[in-house]
């Protein structure tokens, strides 16, 4: 608490709150761009943060990633397109929702979600970012194994379409992390002879293809270019937060697994939004039919996602290690600032540390009223004609993906992956998998390496360590149950037909 | 509806097309990555272990499905759920966009992205109907806004192409 | 609708008149600095320079991330650009030397037109802050060459810099440890800190943040300002041990390239304008506190620098091969 009064000394400076309420405007507009998230956003940014205060500048990038995590869902929902990979989750009933009519719904649900999951993160930051740091120092390269299959049986779970097709594109997405330059041996793995793939597939570019140019495609195919949109009428604009008010335990739930995943360095951001969204699923409110627009489904994977940004903070400031690229480019700008992360940054200068934890809280209140009143401006974008909407999707995603590393190549890559993901999704294949399977696969195949290198006994070594052997006896239990499914369905066509 | 149906060619198409990662990765396993002394050893050597084993995965179950489909086929039983594939535009739309943007795509490093974005709106709206005025107007006032937001306030270089063309900062 | 219509012409209109001052002064556009490794605190100090570059110039210089391939990515994207000076060479070590030394590029340092040298870091050993098996570089010897291979180390990637440095060190002190390759240094920091890592390489960055958790051990390198970085930690040579690198050889730095065959008047304009940068206190000052050194090598010394380097460099390629069969051999 001391922390946060030495910090308003430094937070409560007009030009602060100022360039945080700023911060979480771009950053939401970024994050709305097909390809650009919040990792774009605090790159771009990190120049113009050099020539300000160290509080004033941390609290400009801070709202950039907060406001950007969010952006990503609203692209998500009107278009299809996860702004960034980590909103593929909210995609899953967010766009059936912006389908029904309900555009708007949906973006406020995304919304206060994020900003309430952010608040709670927050708090999860300043209680128990001790605890949950040397929680995270007790993940080895074992568990870390572990948790990566955990989150790849979660989006199984949750996929709509069958669990065989959820397991082949998972595994595709793992395949496709693969590809580039080996880190073990600093073998070219899957290249082909070009530089282009030295470092494999841009996740981005992947995710903007899979997604966005799949859907493009479809709406082609649609027709009715001049058409009206038929656009349901503006309603009252705190309405989502009534909304939101009816999924309190979902939203508490999710924004405490959100910190507590985004709490471990590297994993947490994908396998906590899915994991979230399994459970909200395992329990729907009555009515609510997860995949074809439940309420509950957004709330669940925006509070989890903003949460972890909270969650990502604590290995960042209170280890100096950063949780994600986005929170290294913010340990980077603090290093730029004259500040160097960890617990000393709490002891020494509690007065920043304190300023920074007040510009992470009041980003998340600004998204909230940002959110709000910028929603009937994001959903108007629907009222454009097809004709028009069209062109303008293509143009965004294909400058989008470009401006990552300014490489063409980037924009096959996307081209390609439109096409992979039109007829992935013609035959009914969920593609989420592979968005969790390409991020996931890095993590999951170097841990498991890495576990074998430490290890005196090979593979026993997963079942030696009481947290890794607990987190597989999980993921066997989910795969059994999967496999019972899959029989009894099998065995009982009836219920249905195809596998 | 119960007694026959046609065979799903797109289910098997893409069944099949499953099966390729997982050959690649193998064929790739012994040519290039055995050449690179990288497919055999522990795990700081071997490369080629962890994909062959999720290529083994995605194989298996391809296989697994790509039976499935075929037997369902045979058996003639009804197909699965419908799917949302509304087709009202002509079947040369869809093609015409994608060959389009793949036009777009390699004419962009050589004439610049204020030359090729233009003409590559301006087509695609004329294509869906739009009006020829209205279309340029359209065409022209998107791909400046775009630039602007990326070139001057985003400090991302777009394409130049031979002719060195980009907005002044 | 008039009104949009005005802006669009006059938008146009501008557009076009770019295109004819195409043959105009250099720069009249952004120039792109391609960076070989991805984003952090590294990536932040070429942003510093960058910037400082930029004001100089009146143009916004970005820094574009580029990892692959232990920088070799980067180096090739870069290659494939027109050479007309937008686009800059962030030429680490890795890419420039290194892997040019491995076989695994096609250039030498002698391909590229220098502009300014950028900064350096040096490498150290450190353990964690409470470890008690050793407390000296001595007792760390000790230890290790009564555990041959059973110590597990990180330097990052696997046959990089300091990889190659610490074999170097190790085989002079004929020890061995297990080598854990961990691409993304944070997560070794994390392992080091967790227990699963005995030792690693850190660079000044890592140690600053965690400087309450680790213990230098060595510094590596001969520099009195590299061990300043490390709080005065002792060097390898104050040891007695000979490191058989010095200058920049042991450590990491770039140098800032730009393609040749641009034009002398371009290189001109952006040696100029580097210098300045580079030169000025506070861009100096501002890349000191994140513990890098600003060098501030003129182009003119690209050749005198580099050359002694790639020599230096060989034999710690030869080291990690030494290291390969001291391993292969205790299995």
């Amino acid at each position: 608490m001391e922390l946060l009064t030495t910090g308003a000394s430094l937070f409560l400076s007009p030009l602060t709150v100022f360039l945080t309420a700023a911060g979480c405007f771009l950053g939401l507009m970024i994050g709305v761009l097909p390809g650009l998230g919040p990792l774009m956003g605090i790159i771009l940014l990190l120049p113009v943060a050099f020539h300000l205060e160290p509080v004033a500048g941390m609290g400009l990038l801070i709202a950039v990633y907060v406001g950007g995590s969010c952006g990503g869902a609203i692209s998500a929902i009107l278009l299809r397109i996860p702004g960034t990979p980590l909103a593929a989750a909210t995609l899953l009933d967010g766009y059936p929702m912006a389908r029904n009519g309900r555009a708007q719904d949906a973006i406020g649900i995304a919304i206060s979600a994020s900003a309430i999951g952010g608040l709670i993160g927050g708090a999860v930051l300043i209680f128990f970012s001790p605890f949950l740091a040397e929680f995270a120092l007790s993940f080895a390269p074992p568990e870390y194994f572990a948790m990566t299959l955990l989150g790849l049986m979660a989006i199984v779970v949750v996929a709509r379409e069958s669990a065989v097709k959820g397991f082949i594109t998972g595994a595709f997405g793992l395949l496709l992390a693969t590809i580039g330059t080996d880190d073990f041996t600093n073998a070219y793995r899957f290249t082909f002879g070009t530089h282009n793939l030295y470092n494999g597939f841009h996740i981005v570019a992947i995710v903007v293809g899979l997604f966005g140019i799949s859907e493009v495609i479809y709406q082609i195919r649609g027709g009715s270019f001049l058409t009206k949109p038929d656009i349901p009428p503006v309603r009252a604009p705190f309405r989502a937060l009534g909304i939101v008010s009816r999924h309190v335990p979902n939203l508490v739930r999710s924004s405490l697994l959100g910190s507590t995943f985004g709490a471990l360095p590297g994993a947490g951001g994908v396998i906590s939004a899915f994991t979230a969204y399994a459970i909200a699923k395992a329990r729907p409110k009555r009515g609510e039919v997860y995949g074809e627009g439940a309420e509950g489904g957004v709330v669940a994977t925006e509070s989890a996602n903003n949460a972890c940004c909270g969650g990502a903070l604590i290995p960042t400031l209170s280890l100096g290690i950063p949780g994600d690229g986005s929170t290294a480019v913010l340990m980077a700008a603090l290093f730029l600032l004259g500040f160097f992360p960890g617990p000393e940054l709490f002891e020494y200068n509690a007065d920043v540390a304190g300023g920074i934890f007040l510009a992470y809280m009041s980003s998340n209140l600004f998204l909230l009223v940002l959110g709000v009143v910028l929603t009937p401006v994001f959903v108007s974008v629907l009222r454009l004609r097809k004709a028009f909407l069209i062109p303008a999707v293509m143009l965004l995603s294909t400058v989008g993906v470009f401006a990552i590393q300014s490489a063409v190549f980037d924009l096959w890559v996307m081209f390609g992956f439109g096409i992979v993901g039109y007829f992935l999704r013609r035959a009914d294949y969920p593609l989420a998998p592979i968005v969790m399977g390409a991020i996931l696969g890095p993590i999951c195949e170097a841990n498991f390496r890495r576990s074998l290198l430490i290890s005196d006994d090979g593979m026993w070594i997963f079942l030696q360590r009481p947290i890794s052997a607990t987190i597989l006896a999980v993921v066997a239990l989910l795969a059994a149950v999967i496999v019972f499914r899959a029989v009894r369905r099998s065995v009982d066509p009836e219920r249905a037909p195809v596998v | 509806m119960s007694d026959t149906r046609p065979p799903d060619w797109i289910e098997i198409g893409v069944a099949l097309a499953l099966l390729v990662p997982p050959i690649v990765v193998v064929q790739q396993s012994r040519t290039s990555l055995a050449e690179q002394d990288v497919a055999s050893g522990d795990a700081m050597t071997n490369a080629a272990l962890y994909p062959q084993i999720v290529a083994a995965l995605l194989g298996v179950l391809a296989l697994w499905h790509l039976g499935s489909v075929l037997l369902a086929t045979l058996r003639g039983l009804p197909a699965g759920k419908s799917r949302d594939d509304a087709a009202n535009a002509p079947a040369w739309m869809p093609v015409a966009s994608v060959v389009g943007l793949a036009g777009y795509l390699l004419a962009l490093p050589v004439l610049g992205y204020h030359i090729t974005t233009p003409a590559f709106i301006f087509a695609i709206l004329m294509m869906f109907g739009v009006r020829l005025v209205q279309a340029a107007a359209f065409a022209l006032a998107l791909s400046l806004a775009t630039a602007f937001v990326f070139e001057v306030l985003l400090n991302v270089v777009l394409p130049v192409g031979i002719f060195g063309i980009a907005l002044p900062v | 609708m008039r009104k949009p219509l005005t802006i669009l012409a006059a938008a146009a209109v501008s557009t076009f008149a770019v295109a004819q001052s195409a043959m105009a002064e250099f720069p009249e556009r952004n120039i792109e600095d391609i960076y070989p490794w991805g984003p952090g605190a590294t990536m932040g100090v070429s942003q510093i320079i960058a910037d400082a570059m930029g004001d100089e110039l009146g143009v916004n210089v970005s820094v574009v991330s580029t990892p692959g391939a232990a920088g070799t990515k980067a180096f090739k994207t870069a290659m494939e650009r027109p050479a007309d000076g937008y686009t800059l060479f962030d030429g680490y070590v890795a890419p420039l030397v290194l892997q040019p030394l491995l076989g695994k590029a096609d250039w030498t340092y002698k391909d590229f037109v220098p502009l300014w040298s950028g900064t350096s870091n040096a490498f150290a050993i450190v353990v964690r802050a409470d470890e008690d098996r050793f407390d000296d570089f001595e007792g760390f010897v000790k230890y290790a060459q009564e555990n041959p291979g059973k110590m597990r180390y990180t330097t990052g990637g696997t046959g990089n810099l300091p990889h190659m440095v610490l074999a170097k060190v190790m085989q002079t002190s004929n020890i061995v440890a297990k080598p854990v390759p961990y691409p993304e240094m944070q997560d070794g920091v994390k392992d080091l800190r967790g227990g699963v890592l005995d030792f690693l390489t850190s660079n000044p960055g890592f140690y600053k943040t965690n400087k309450d958790h680790l213990k230098v051990i060595a510094v590596l390198s001969e520099l009195d300002a590299a061990s300043e970085v490390y709080d005065g930690a002792p060097r390898v040579m104050d040891f007695g041990v000979d490191l058989g690198m010095s200058g920049l050889a042991p450590m990491g730095w770039n140098w800032w390239l730009v393609k040749k065959g641009t034009p002398e008047d371009v290189v001109e304009k952006l040696r100029t304008a580097m210098g300045a940068a580079v030169n000025d206190p506070e861009v100096k000052e501002k890349i000191l506190n994140v513990g890098f050194v600003p060098l501030g090598y003129s182009p003119d010394q690209y050749d005198e620098i580099v050359a002694p380097v790639a020599e230096q460099l060989q034999s710690g390629i030869d080291a990690i091969a030494w290291e390969k069969e001291q391993l292969d051999a205790l299995k």
